[in-house]
């Protein structure tokens, strides 16, 4: 489908004028080095509008609003990231002012992987998340087999506690929880995270397995079993090809997921040996030199969702996308 | 009843960890008690509903949490449905977008909130936007936007997977029939995208409601604004007021219920497993 000229001049202008705008306001108020930025987003913009003028009447399918719209996507997503690079490497006893790197240090870096109390409290992290996740997805697997595949009363009814469970202000269990791990005297023990946990772990593991399970060609179960596949023949052939990728895809969100969870975390572990990476973070935040911590702790532990996502992107936005439909 | 036998450990076990919490902040919230000292427990009866229902910074988080949602939820999704429209179309860009895209959701909320607090009250933005001393408020909007920020990647992968479903066939023969672009949207592409609409608009709603590590890092002794969760935390677990801290959870999960009993009904959010 080609757009029409009209559309195509459209856009160019309006990338024009776009670039022009903050051209100008780069050049006006934005003190340098931070100039350069304004002025390489101003270019790139007007760049799109010349280009929009001189393939307008062209019969290329490409639409000059989409590549406005995937620049503009661009700038808002990788400056904020690229703010928080400058944080982290900013040197000791300095203060970040603009937004290009000036003088880049990796001390925090060095700091964050060598520090005890971060270490442990990913270890924390890592540890309570991965037991519940494969507790979670051990239960979630057969439930949204059920709720797919079998006829089940009050389907409805547990489909809607999933969602309701997934949905809730996780915060609002944390005091209840926290008192009942003092009343037991588990209060501080890292295997004690691991239950509340499961707020957050088992509504999502259903969620996005029952998407899974819908995406499933089911009807080649029936004719593998007419075929006279026998059990452990129906699990290599059948489950582990269609099934498996799906599952590990819905496994790795939930453990991103329970690996950033925050409340449940910060509110049911009094100090250090069992306090998980994010509630840790909060805590050095108020620190001398904290933010450049953080955002270095920070940066690093974002490694964990951007090898999953890098690992299985297509089948990661396929998943998420299905799932809230 | 076959397929209770599978569904029943998870139903099970979501409702040990669910309905247990729950039922115990209900008692906790009739008592007045500590977190620290166990053993002072006293049954007072609705009086901590009163004090909560009577208090009226409690009601001006209510509105300042309730005007946050509002705002960060219409946000995402203009922007999301504007980066969704604009992804879609440029499908040669699908191998790096569809990384970008998710990977602010990846960032912990707490590091988000961090950096973009000090964009504002010491960093970039004070010289770019000549911002002076902008307070706890300003940087209490600031993580907001860095909240709206983390949500609009996915808020697009949603609405994008609700764009991919309107059939092209249906555009084409609008385009056929002499539809113009904007008939277009409002006849042919948002009605057929209305549920992933609906969907989007709910789930981040109830999301919004519940952040919270935003108001922990820019809370400073005298804040004007403060958020329903963050006085929930603050009582919990700063003046270890158990009583009272369960009795606002759960008038929380009671408005996040309401929220959802609102935008159901009215957005038609309908799903079939």
């Amino acid at each position: 489908m080609t757009p029409s000229v009209r559309s195509r001049l459209w856009a160019s202008a309006t990338s024009f004028a776009l670039g022009f705008g903050v051209g100008n306001y780069g050049v006006l108020q934005v003190p340098r080095p931070d100039q350069w930025v304004w002025i390489a987003v101003a270019v790139v913009l007007m760049l799109t509008g010349a280009a929009g003028v001189l393939f307008a009447d062209t019969s290329r399918a490409v639409s000059f609003w989409a590549i406005l719209g995937v620049e503009v996507f661009a700038v808002f997503t990788l400056v904020p990231l690229l703010w928080t690079f400058t944080v982290a490497t900013t040197p000791e006893g300095a203060t970040a002012r603009t937004l290009l790197p000036q003088d880049i240090s990796w001390s925090a870096f060095d700091g964050a992987i060598s520090s005890g109390t971060l270490r442990s409290a990913a270890t924390t992290s890592l540890l309570v998340a991965l037991v519940a996740t494969v507790v979670a997805v051990a239960l979630a697997v057969p439930a949204a087999y059920a709720l797919v595949r079998l006829q089940v009363r009050a389907r409805r009814l547990v489909y809607g506690l999933v969602v309701a469970a997934l949905l809730m202000p996780v915060l609002a269990l944390a005091g209840p929880f926290a008192d009942q791990l003092v009343s037991l005297g588990a209060y501080g023990s890292r295997l004690a995270l691991v239950v509340p946990m499961l707020v957050v772990t088992l509504p999502l593991a259903t969620w996005l397995c029952v998407t899974v399970m819908r995406d499933v060609p089911w009807t080649l179960l029936d004719a593998v079993r007419a075929d006279g596949a026998t059990r452990p023949q129906q699990l290599r052939r059948f489950a582990v090809p269609h099934l498996g990728p799906g599952v590990v895809a819905a496994a790795l969100l939930v453990f991103v997921a329970a690996c950033n969870d925050f409340a449940l975390g910060a509110g049911l572990a009094p100090d250090r040996p069992s306090l998980p990476l994010p509630a840790t973070l909060l805590v050095a935040s108020r620190q001398v030199d904290g933010s450049s911590a953080v955002a270095a702790a920070g940066l690093l532990w974002l490694l964990i969702p951007l090898i999953v996502l890098l690992v299985l992107p297509r089948r990661i936005n396929h998943l998420l996308g299905r799932s809230y439909r | 009843m076959r397929g209770w036998r599978w569904l029943a450990p998870a139903v099970l076990v979501l409702l040990v960890v669910t309905v247990w919490p729950i039922g115990r902040a209900v008692w906790l919230s009739l008592t007045r008690s500590t977190l620290t000292g166990a053993g002072d427990q006293r049954f007072v009866g609705i009086d901590n509903y009163t004090d909560i229902l009577s208090s009226r910074s409690w009601w001006l988080a209510v509105a300042a949490t309730l005007a946050i949602v509002a705002v960060a939820v219409v946000l995402q999704l203009v922007l999301g449905l504007a980066f969704a429209v604009a992804l879609r179309r440029l499908t040669v860009a699908w191998p790096v977008t569809r990384v970008l895209v998710l990977l602010p959701f990846g960032l912990l909320a707490i590091v988000s909130a961090v950096v973009w607090r000090d964009a504002v009250t010491s960093g970039f933005a004070v010289d770019w936007f000549g911002l002076d001393d902008v307070g706890p408020t300003g940087a209490l909007v600031a993580t907001t936007v860095g909240e709206v920020w983390r949500g609009t990647g996915i808020t697009a992968v949603i609405l994008l997977a609700g764009l991919l479903r309107v059939p092209t066939t249906l555009i084409t023969s609008a385009i056929a029939d002499g539809a113009t672009a904007r008939q277009r949207l409002t006849r042919v592409v948002l009605p057929a995208m209305a549920p992933a609409i609906a969907v989007a608009t709910t789930y981040r709603a109830l999301d919004a409601l519940r952040i919270l590590e935003g108001p922990l890092v820019t809370d400073a002794p005298g804040a004007s604004v403060r958020t329903a969760s963050f006085v929930v935390w603050d009582t919990t677990f700063s003046s270890f007021e158990t009583g009272l801290g369960a009795a606002m959870s759960v008038v929380l999960l009671l408005l996040a219920g309401l929220l959802a009993a609102f935008l159901v009904p009215v957005l038609r959010v309908r799903r079939v497993v």
